[in-house]
């Protein structure tokens, strides 16, 4: 522990008190306490799901996962139910979401971070709003419309729903990333010879790389993760999303929690993984543009 | 090689005249400073050159082509920035060719120049790394590099030493200087440093709030400053201005203020008279003498502190609202102590006048 | 949209076409709907997605604002959103503190703390639904342990629990985020403040309350906002875990104008409570932008 963290918080400032003691053993038992908060559901949802099924209502429930541990659930999951389909729907409207959301996102952002017109400062509020709305006030208006288009059970008509929040979302993210990229880089380059469209290939985008990376995955888990609009705009089982599909196992008369657990398990490991590859540029993706690094 | 030509050129802000109706004319393969403090218009003026700004009224020209509405890489210009402005991304070879890529050359021919520049410019051993694997000054020496290779009608450099230490400063200097008369590439370029100005220029611009104050040589410069603002930007110390007044009687005339009481030089009396109860008189530090506390001494005061440089020693003078600097030899300064009260003299014909209203010079041919 | 700088000739047209995506996005997929919404709240329009009769009415909002549903959900959404900024800002300082301190594990505590935030919203929503399981939940069992717990609640099923467990929920969701922001935040807090107090003979509690409170205000307010807006617009929990019930006890905005739409088909009702919703985050929203932007002109 160097000097100054030893000073900050409860801190110590001289030879390690009584008190100072009592608040470090504070300070462990609380990280002992929340990493066991946070750690738990996903301990139990892993150990119900390869709990024999004869086990999984004993009560008292076992902590520990079962002798006679079964990953049958994980194989009869994509026999029984549609999860693989599921997943291919969800992959495909994440990633075309995402695409779309990235690039559409991006054009406007290099316009909102390198070029001065009027109406910019209030372009950038509106932005800012619009990722605010609660889903169910764009989902309701949403639902006539996408009716109307004959969109309605329709994957694409998700994914247009989608990217209206998320195009917003992309675009401050991606907004961000332009600022930190010097103007001069592209100064010199319209000097040394190549056109606004060829400085943005040739420095601005290989330069702004992991941005976008971030941003597209960002919106691939969002999309991932949606379940509003997707519960109100599809409602055919043959299009359902993996969030739907997970959805439907519950309120059944008997939930099979083996299965469900371990189709929440498979779910949650793509989503768990970019969520923490992430997770410093998440908040700034989700306060966007809010609050700096 | 070429010229270029600016016309009544501004730049208006929604907020504010960043440069205002500067006219220039940049003859070929000359070296011209832009000179001024912070905010004067002077890298405005050179961004419009390039193209990365717009004018919003009058006309630039380059070789006879009007070019206000040219993109930046249909000018045929090359540009030092300040930060360089190395693409990260793009080892040195890479950085140095880029241009030369955009215009599609043949590949054995870049090759050929890129060794050149690189060897010219000492990057030969460099050329795969990456910009942020490179000190300061070889940095430098890439963006320079980067200029030269494509042998641009104008070179535009924008404080492109600001970033590098005092001893490397210098240095780069006369590198650049060096390549600039070996090509004899026409170069605008801009500092806020009046020595660098000083030492690079083959013609100086000073420019104040958007507006020329005066386009010399660094000697005409230094020695016929075109008003107060030029006189105490240029040289360091910078030229004393003392107040003083015109005592009209006739033929003989005098000066006198705070620290002043000289007889005026009688070819200037009719010209002071215009301006006789508020004028400054100028003098540059080295120009004067210790006179004793004699008849003859024209400037008098008691000295306030005294600056040990080693080869010299600067006096500053105090008297009433008026001060001057006095820079003296080593043998001078050692008779002279804190709060001793001295007279000087001024060879009159390096005195100058200047016009405390507004400003300008009363210049006596 | 003309742009004030044009240094290469396609930036005379490219801005204009390269913002194209996004204000058709903005106009059709926010803007339309929005005023759509709006337009059906004032007609009688029964199902949704049929047509309506033209002709203006605040019929809507009449009977909406004096069914004592609305503001049985309007409590509920406040209650829900409150419980939800208060557990998230408690539990976020705790471990914000905890995790600026250097210790050995660090960065495996941090991951561990956060990892709830990255659990997609329909899987944790089903996970806790079974750990409260009222018979076979992990959850009651835990009570069971404590020496003076004698009977464990129905959780889900119960109106009295019923909105205590699902913010629960929503707080163990949210409060990683919390961590993180207001983690950032005590960085910025020069260590010279501590150091400074420390000399004058500050005790840690009164360090936290002079020093580190004040420190992080500004990051709090922006913490509280977000959350309150994003809890606002929770549905998956409820939805899910309790679809509103037992008896309205969790019947919040979003939930109780989603039935209101489709389980009873009163679509002109459904957008009056939507704008009403509209109304209270369009509020929250304008302080959150005044709040934020003002940080960045620090």
């Amino acid at each position: 522990m160097t000097d100054a963290a030893a000073r900050k918080g409860f801190g110590r400032t001289a030879p390690l008190s009584i008190s100072a003691a009592a608040w470090r053993l504070a300070a462990a038992a609380t990280a002992v306490l929340l990493c066991s908060v946070g750690v738990f559901p996903f301990y139990w949802m892993f150990v119900t799901s390869i709990r024999p099924s004869t086990e999984i209502f004993d009560f008292p429930p076992r902590i520990l996962p079962s002798a006679d541990s079964v990953f049958a659930p994980y194989f009869s999951l994509f026999a029984e139910t549609d999860l693989a389909h599921w997943i291919w729907n969800s992959t495909a409207v994440s990633i075309a979401t995402a695409f779309f959301a990235s690039l559409f996102g991006a054009m406007a952002a290099y316009v909102l971070s390198r070029f001065r017109f009027p109406g910019r400062e209030s372009s950038q509020v509106a932005l800012l709003l619009t990722q605010m709305f609660p889903a169910i006030l764009l989902a309701l208006p949403m639902f006539v419309f996408l009716s109307r288009l004959g969109l309605l059970n329709s994957l694409f008509g998700l994914s247009l729903a989608y990217l209206a929040f998320l195009i917003p979302v992309a675009a401050a993210l991606l907004k961000a990333f332009f600022d930190a990229i010097p103007v001069e880089l592209e100064e010199a380059s319209l000097i040394d010879g190549a056109s606004r469209v060829g400085t943005l290939f040739r420095i601005t985008l290989p330069l702004s790389l992991p941005g976008v990376a971030s941003t597209f995955l960002f919106c691939f888990i969002i999309s991932w993760d949606e379940f509003l609009f997707a519960r109100m705009f599809i409602r055919q089982p043959d299009n359902w999303t993996v969030s739907l599909g997970l959805a439907s196992f519950s309120g059944e008369f008997v939930t099979p929690w083996d299965q469900v657990m371990a189709a929440a398990t498979i779910i949650t490991l793509p989503a768990a993984l970019i969520f923490l590859m992430l997770q410093r540029y998440l908040v700034r993706g989700l306060t966007a543009g809010g609050v700096k690094g | 090689m070429a010229t270029a030509r600016l016309e009544n050129v501004s730049k208006r802000y929604p907020d504010h005249l960043a440069v205002d109706r500067v006219s220039l004319d940049i003859e070929e393969s000359e070296f011209l400073v832009l000179v001024g403090p912070s905010g004067c218009g002077k890298s405005t003026t050179l961004r419009m050159i390039a193209g990365l700004e717009n004018a919003t009224e009058g006309d630039i020209w380059i070789d006879d082509r009007r070019v206000n509405n040219a993109s930046p890489r249909d000018r045929d210009v090359a540009m030092v920035f300040q930060n360089y402005a190395l693409y990260p991304h793009m080892n040195v070879y890479r950085n140095l060719s880029y241009s030369l890529r955009l215009r599609r050359a043949p590949k054995a021919e870049i090759e050929k120049l890129v060794q050149q520049v690189a060897e010219s410019l000492d990057l030969t051993r460099l050329l795969h790394r990456k910009p942020g694997q490179l000190s300061g000054g070889q940095r430098q020496r890439v963006a320079l590099g980067r200029a030269i290779i494509r042998e641009p009608k104008l070179f535009l450099m924008d404080e492109p030493l600001s970033n590098l230490d005092a001893k490397l400063r210098v240095q780069t200097r006369s590198e650049i200087t060096r390549l600039q008369r070996e090509l004899g590439v026409t170069t605008i370029y801009v500092t806020h440093d009046q020595s660098e100005a000083m030492t690079m220029g083959s013609r100086i611009v000073v420019m104040k709030d958007g507006r020329i104050q005066q386009i010399d040589t660094p000697r005409a410069l230094y020695r016929d400053p075109a008003n107060a603002f030029v006189a105490q930007f240029i040289g360091t110390p910078p030229m004393n201005l003392l107040a003083c007044r015109l005592d009209d009687a006739g033929d003989e005339a005098a000066l006198s203020g705070d620290g002043v009481g000289i007889k005026c030089p009688a070819d200037a009396i009719d010209l002071l008279r215009s301006a006789a109860d508020s004028l400054l008189v100028g003098f540059r530090p080295e120009d004067i003498a210790i006179s004793g506390d004699g008849p003859d001494a024209g400037f008098g005061g008691s000295v306030v502190s005294i600056e040990e440089l080693g080869h010299e020693s600067l006096a500053t003078v105090a008297a009433g609202e008026s001060q001057f600097i006095a820079r003296l030899a080593p043998s001078v300064a050692d008779r002279v102590r804190l709060g001793d009260r001295i007279g000087f003299s001024v060879d009159p014909a390096k005195l100058r006048f200047f016009d405390k209203r507004t400003g300008e010079a009363i210049s006596i041919a | 949209m003309r742009p004030t700088v044009i240094a290469d000739k396609q930036d005379r047209w490219l801005p204009a076409a390269m913002l194209v995506p996004l204000l058709v996005g903005i106009a059709v997929l926010v803007i339309a709907p929005l005023a759509w919404g709006l337009r059906i709240s004032l007609t009688d329009s029964k199902m949704i997605g049929l047509g309506f009769r033209d002709g203006l009415t605040f019929k809507n909002y009449g009977s909406v604002l004096t069914d004592p549903d609305t503001w049985n959900a309007v409590w509920v959404t406040i209650v829900f959103s409150g419980g939800t900024v208060v557990g998230s800002v408690l539990l976020g300082i705790a471990a914000a503190l905890v995790l600026d301190r250097e210790f050995f594990g660090r960065g495996l505590v941090r991951v561990m703390v956060i990892l709830p935030w990255a659990v997609p919203h329909v899987v944790a929503a089903l996970v806790w639904q079974w750990m409260y399981n009222p018979d076979f939940g992990i959850v009651n069992y835990g009570l069971l342990l404590l020496p003076w717990v004698e009977s464990t609640p129905k959780w889900l099923s119960d109106p009295q629990y019923a909105l205590l467990a699902i913010i629960l929920v929503n707080v163990w969701k949210t409060y990683p985020f919390a961590v993180l922001l207001l983690l950032a935040g005590l960085q910025t807090i020069s260590d010279d403040l501590y150091e400074a107090s420390a000399i004058d003979g500050a005790g840690p509690m009164r360090r936290f309350f002079d020093i580190t409170v004040p420190g992080l205000r500004r990051v709090l307010a922006i913490v509280v906002l977000l959350l309150l807006i994003w809890s606002f617009g929770n549905f998956v929990f409820i939805f899910l875990m309790t679809q509103g019930g037992p008896a309205g006890a969790t019947n919040a905005l979003v939930v109780h104008i989603y039935f209101e739409a489709f389980r009873f088909f009163r679509a002109g009702s459904a957008f009056a409570m939507g704008s009403l919703l509209l109304a209270m985050s369009i509020i929250l929203t304008s302080i959150y932008i005044m709040v934020s932007r003002g940080q960045e002109h620090d």
